[in-house]
């Protein structure tokens, strides 16, 4: 009995360390990580909803990539991040190692088209109540048109990770959109 | 505590004692009255199970149906100690149980299932909570691994089903994400000690376990395998069913327990199946060494699993066939004999130009399969075999006949004839069985 009493206690405590340790994790990037806006763009109105959240697509999310090394689909990469005279963020470079630097994202290449690779970043999804997704959507698709500058989500990078403060639809946040 | 299957034994026992005069008739009744009736006992503790589990799933969707009501109105940090609550009353349940060692199979199965469905809730509120994205398989495997340990500390079977489905589940999007599936062997191996003790302990109650466990050993094959070497599949396949169906041949007849039976029945339509899909040409077509895989997309050292794989199953397929023929039992060997006709498939004419005669090779196994079916079932007069052999064989005629251009009204006359055939074979023997029984 003591054995399973041992093993009783660790299980408790893992289901209790794992979740916490990913709050952990992002509330660290929210509270020291640099703050960086990625323009939204358009999404396939049928894939704009899942569920009850909405699906996020950022522009500027692929790079030309002129390095000598094979990269290929799947695998690991760090993404140098800067930021445009818009103060939108921008991938400035690709490394194949984690830099000594703050402002990257580690992610992996979605797919390539010759030397442009594309990736998926770590913030593609803004979970919304189910009753206010469908006015969401509508409000997500209008300001993320080909030409307008009106959405970006708000990111905070910190060692790689990037965790998402809000999305911002015309200037305002998206739950401030909901409480007028 | 009385042993369920040893009066059900005694109960199968009973007729042949009074028939003998070991026992009165009378007596026989006294048994039964004294340990009372088996089966309804269990099926009143099966509903208890199927009822408290049913409850527990209930009880864990209604908690997290009634914070997401709320949600939108609660600041982060409560948002998130509310998520931490379906896991800290599951956890208390299970506490509950394990220190006062609980004997009910309801309560241990019912919490067992509870915690993991909570532990799983709790992770997805926290990723939705921090709109977290992606990467299912790594929340799947931590999942999994933080509730395991259930299995042993409750002896419940449930959260053993559910972990091994999901880490098939887990292998096949480590695949597609370009991850590495191979970690479900030494993921599965984890429950392989509870579920030896189930076998030994209760060997009736096993079945659905066995059966998972052949499914998804099927399944995670196929994902796993690294396929740096075309056409090993084969090999593994056929040596991976003749294994699974002749250990459960094997045991069936040294103990009569219903654990084997999904390993029996199971594997023997697999090995049906996988002869049939082999008795094609297109199997063995690019297959062998001259058209092994060097692209960066194969990993070669993955690939060395898939070797090992082969051994492991290979060894037991051999092992258990020289035990089967050792016993005379043809028909068993007969199906267990596959992965034998897989390597002369393979040295015929794999990946070369004579790659049809090893679908020809297989077309001619599995007629003779169908064959031996249809004598063993007349011999010991059980129609199942005697119907599974002419199903068998029809399915060869009828593979190879849609081959030709045949006209429609000469496809329809040969159908027609066919089933009538089988309709007659089953009519004479129903009688010939019915003759038997009557002296």
């Amino acid at each position: 009995m003591d054995n399973k009493k041992y093993i009783l206690v660790a299980m408790v405590a893992a289901q209790i360390i794992l979740p916490a340790n990913m709050i952990f994790q992002r509330e660290n990037v929210l509270r020291y990580g640099l703050t960086y806006r990625f323009e939204t763009a358009p999404v396939d109105p049928y894939d704009a909803l899942r569920g009850r959240y909405v699906v996020l697509s950022v522009k500027n999310r692929s790079f030309e990539y002129k390095g000598g090394k094979e990269v290929v689909d799947g695998q690991t990469v760090y993404l140098l991040l800067e930021k445009d005279s818009d103060g939108y963020a921008y991938i400035k470079d690709i490394l194949l190692q984690p830099p000594r630097l703050r402002n990257y994202i580690k992610t992996k290449v979605s797919y390539k088209r010759g030397n442009q690779l594309y990736f998926d970043l770590p913030f593609d999804r803004f979970y919304m109540n189910e009753y206010k997704a469908p006015k969401a959507e509508e409000l997500y698709r209008k300001f993320s048109r080909e030409g307008k500058k009106d959405g970006y989500v708000l990111v905070r990078v910190l060692n790689g990770a990037a965790v998402i403060e809000d999305l911002y639809l015309g200037g305002k946040p998206i739950s401030g959109l909901f409480d007028n | 505590m009385k042993k369920t299957s040893a009066i059900r034994w005694l109960y199968q026992e009973l007729p042949s004692l009074v028939r003998e005069g070991v026992l009165s008739d009378d007596a026989a009744q006294r048994i039964k009255q004294y340990y009372g009736d088996v089966g309804s006992k269990n099926k009143i503790q099966l509903a208890l199970t199927i009822f408290a589990i049913i409850g527990a799933i209930w009880i864990g969707l209604g908690i997290i149906l009634l914070f997401a009501h709320n949600w939108d109105m609660l600041s982060r940090l409560q948002r998130t100690l509310l998520a931490f609550l379906p896991t800290i009353i599951s956890s208390g349940f299970v506490c509950f149980a394990v220190i006062k060692n609980k004997q009910s199979v309801a309560m241990r199965e019912g919490f067992g299932i509870l915690n993991m469905i909570c532990v799983g809730a709790t992770i997805s509120l926290i990723t939705q909570i921090y709109n977290i994205s992606g990467d299912i398989s790594s929340f799947l495997i931590a999942w999994m691994l933080i509730t395991v340990p259930l299995v042993y500390l409750l002896s419940a079977s449930l959260p053993a089903l559910f972990y091994l489905i999901c880490i098939t589940l887990w292998a096949g999007m480590s695949q597609y994400e370009a991850g590495q599936a191979v970690l479900f062997w030494p993921l599965s191996a984890i429950i392989m000690p509870y579920y030896i003790k189930n076998v030994i302990k209760r060997p009736n109650a096993s079945q659905w376990l066995s059966a998972a466990i052949f499914l998804c050993y099927t399944v995670a094959i196929g994902l796993c395998l690294e396929q740096v070497l075309p056409g090993l599949w084969i090999l593994v396949y056929s040596a991976y069913f003749a294994a699974m169906y002749l250990t459960g041949t094997w045991w069936s007849d040294k103990v009569s327990s219903l654990w084997t039976v999904p390993f029996r029945k199971l594997g023997i339509i697999a090995i049906v199946v996988l002869a049939h899909i082999l008795s094609s040409y297109w199997p063995w077509e690019n297959i062998g060494w001259y058209n092994y895989h060097k692209s960066v997309q194969y990993v070669s050292w993955a690939g060395l699993f898939d070797y090992v794989v082969l051994i492991v199953a290979a060894f037991f397929a051999v092992y258990f066939l020289i035990q089967t023929v050792k016993r005379r039992k043809d028909f068993e060997a007969a199906f267990g004999a596959i992965p034998i006709v897989a390597v002369f498939g393979l040295a015929l004419g794999g990946g070369g130009k004579h790659s049809h005669l090893s679908g020809w090779l297989f077309s001619a196994y599995l007629l003779s399969l169908g064959v031996i079916s249809i004598l063993t079932g007349v011999r010991e007069r059980r129609l199942g075999i005697t119907n599974i052999g002419i199903l068998i064989v029809a399915m060869v005629i009828f593979s190879r006949f849609m081959e030709f251009e045949i006209g429609i009204i000469t496809r329809a006359v040969v159908f027609i004839f066919a089933g009538a055939c089988f309709l007659a074979a089953n009519v004479a023997l129903s009688k010939k069985i019915k003759g038997g029984e009557n002296g």
